[in-house]
């Protein structure tokens, strides 16, 4: 295995510095109570006047009079970790956060992909410094090796446990993430590199110090194997992005819309899972965000479908602020039937398949606008059948009197004359269990002007005019 | 005629070669219409006058009728079901009326493959017009209250561009006006029963005889 280790010596500043306006001020991250704030990182600017974490605040106002200060939040800070953990996991599955700074990841299956190291590494350099985040970056065969090259020496290299003994040997203590107590008490021996560590003989150091160091050494060297929880990308989706300017109109929004549900897509594809149900929210100035839920019949991973979908409805909302930036997040993410296909099934010849229209019209015409019809065991006409969005199963056949295929959505009254009956009287009578009901004769008749209708007569009516509740069409 | 057939060869082949174009009806006898699908109206009488032996399948198809109840929906019941067994869905564009599931049911329509689209009113046309360019319909109907030549040309376009088959039901008034629809029927109530007409049809003289739809009961 070869890990790559990325450390990361300022994140806390760089999250913070990569959206503030004017990085070039000097700025100090704050942490502890109020009675007793310590400095917790610097910007350059900070630096060059002197002031350095773990200054308490009356101090750094002494070295230097004004300096923007900003709270430390640990929050934030898991925030980017995981963040970057994610973009990691672009490059290997097996990523891991190593204490709070580092990140590991095996790159030995990736090198084929992204490879030689050389190339790879120029990637992740460039990728990292679009991001924003200062870093170092070392390669090793061992992840505990790896971390402690990163953090001593950018750049550092070995790709066999030859070349690893002689890159550790010159790593001074400091740089071994070991104990602070038990880099002080080596210090004392005399002890300051690795290689002076590495010749003394483990028994002693064990007697001394405890099994903790000598399994730590195996780990570095490659002796032990090493046992981590690696890094599991989150089950949800949630990205926002945030614009330097206000958007007033919907045109604009769709680009980074299009790229962010690019992203869901590559994400849900490497999950091999699909989304049925997210949300598309519009932040503002000083309003309340405005909230585009978005359902779908059934989940897709398609991001041009996607794509499709949200321009619709955002094409149809009104904005109502100018919008400041742009969330989406999906936190349902059901897995994706597998679909078959059929080798000799015909061709469709467009290119759109019925979900990806249906889902244009309930787009359009909203969410019921697309509806289903299947019969339901009522004698009453008008409750005799029930309207779903999806039908999931053909209903059981059944024998039916004459019916007719159109059924007015209401009964009207019919005050022409009729030719003929056909058929009929069918007493319809039911309902007494729901406060419905009725007693109706139904009859087939033919009009004057050659039509088939299905009308009645409350019982007991014989004369007057016909009630039209269908046509035989 | 041997000698004016040779001049003619002799003349243009390339003219020949034009003429043996399926595209081309020269109207001296009934063009033979060789379609890849067979389907069938359910209408043995009304087969044997089209040029494809049944609906086409591809296109536009016009159904004027008199007056609701004269049989309109049972023209296309029969299609539709055999469409619905092959699990094409069937769109129904803002139909005037509710279709009435059970009966639909047992005249052989999957309802798992018909599908009901209200769309807003003025909108019914271009729902259409998507829903067959998109070409995943077996079959989509539309009742269009306002429709103009520049409209139904639209459909006919979408219909072919998509190869879907398309109905839209009017009234009988607009038999006046010229229509894009390659296929136009007319119903209308007769003493003896509804009566169907051809008015279009491209690739034959649309016959001068009526079909009898569904006779009087006596």
């Amino acid at each position: 295995m070869l890990w790559a280790a990325i450390f990361l010596p300022q994140l806390a500043l760089d999250g913070v510095l990569r959206r503030h306006a004017a990085p070039e001020a000097p700025l100090v991250l704050l942490q502890g109570s109020d009675q007793h704030r310590i400095v917790f990182a610097v910007n350059p600017a900070a630096q060059a006047a002197g002031l350095r974490p773990g200054l308490s605040l009356n101090a750094a106002l002494a070295l230097l009079p004004s300096f923007e200060s900003l709270p430390y939040n640990p929050q934030e800070f898991l925030q980017y970790q995981e963040f970057l953990a994610a973009w990691a996991y672009r490059y290997s599955s097996l990523v891991y956060l190593d204490g709070s700074d580092i990140l590991l990841l095996e790159i030995e299956a990736s090198l084929g992909l992204f490879g030689p190291w050389p190339k790879f590494e120029h990637q992740l350099r460039a990728d990292l410094t679009a991001l924003g985040f200062h870093h170092q970056l070392a390669l090793a065969p061992t992840a505990r090796a790896a971390c402690v090259l990163a953090t001593a020496h950018d750049g550092a290299l070995a790709f066999d446990r030859t070349q690893l003994r002689k890159v550790l040997a010159a790593v001074p203590l400091q740089a071994t993430r070991l104990p602070s107590a038990q880099i002080a008490a080596l210090a004392g021996m005399g002890i300051r590199t690795l290689q002076q560590l590495l010749a003394l003989p483990r028994t002693g150091l064990t007697h001394r110090f405890g099994s903790g160091l000598s399994i730590y050494l195996e780990e570095l060297l490659g002796d032990r194997i090493e046992i981590r929880d690696c890094y599991r990308p989150p089950d949800v989706f949630d990205l926002k992005l945030e614009f330097n300017y206000e958007i007033v109109e919907y045109r604009p929004l769709l680009f980074p819309l299009k790229r962010l549900l690019g992203d869901l897509g590559v994400y849900l594809e490497q999950r091999d899972e699909g989304v049925q149900h997210f949300e598309v929210r519009l932040f503002h100035a000083e309003q309340e965000p405005t909230s585009l839920p978005i359902g779908l019949l059934s989940p897709t991973r398609d991001a041009s479908q996607l794509y499709e979908f949200c321009r619709s409805r955002l094409e149809q909302l009104v904005l109502p602020a100018a919008v400041r930036g742009l969330q989406l997040c999906a936190h349902e993410l059901p897995p994706l039937p597998a679909t078959t296909r059929d080798l000799f099934a015909p061709e469709t010849n467009g290119s759109m398949t019925w979900e990806i229209l249906r889902e244009r019209l309930r787009a359009k015409f909203g969410n019921n606008a697309v509806m289903q019809i299947l019969p339901h065991a009522d004698a009453r006409p008008e409750y005799s059948m029930r309207t779903v969005v999806q039908l999931t199963e053909e209903p059981p056949s059944l024998a039916l009197p004459p019916r007719p295929t159109w059924l007015l959505p209401a009964p009207v009254l019919w005050e022409e004359n009729i030719k003929k009956i056909l058929k009929g009287p069918e007493r319809i009578e039911a309902g007494w269990w729901d406060g419905e009901d009725f007693r109706r004769d139904y009859y087939i008749i033919q009009t004057y002007r050659g039509q088939i209708a299905w009308v009645f007569r409350p019982v007991g009516i014989k004369t007057g005019p016909w009630m039209l509740h269908g046509w035989f069409a | 005629m041997r000698a004016g057939q040779a001049g003619m060869n002799s003349l243009s082949p390339t003219l020949t070669a034009l003429l043996g174009n399926p595209l081309i009806w020269r109207g001296t006898k009934p063009a033979v219409v060789q379609q890849a699908v067979h389907r069938p109206t359910g209408f043995e009488e009304l087969d044997a006058v089209l040029p494809m032996r049944g609906w086409p399948a591809t296109g536009l198809v016009e159904i004027l009728s008199a007056a609701p109840g004269l049989g309109e929906l049972s023209l296309v019941l029969p299609m539709l079901a055999g469409l619905s067994a092959q699990q094409k869905p069937i769109v129904m564009v803002a139909p005037p009326y509710r279709p009435y599931a059970p009966t639909w049911h047992c005249a052989g329509i999957r309802l798992g493959q018909l599908y009901l689209a209200e769309t807003h009113t003025d909108q019914g046309l271009w729902a259409m017009e998507k829903a067959l360019r998109s070409g995943c319909c077996g079959a989509v109907l539309g009742w269009p209250a306002q429709a103009d030549d520049r409209s139904l040309r639209r459909l006919q376009v979408a219909a072919e561009g998509g190869q879907t088959l398309g109905f839209i039901f009017r009234a009988l008034g607009a038999a006046r006006a010229p229509s894009p629809a390659p296929l136009r029927l007319s119903l209308e109530a007769k003493p003896q029963g509804s009566v169907l007409q051809i008015l279009k049809c491209r690739g034959i003289h649309p016959p001068s005889g009526s079909i009898l739809l569904r006779p009087t009961a006596h």
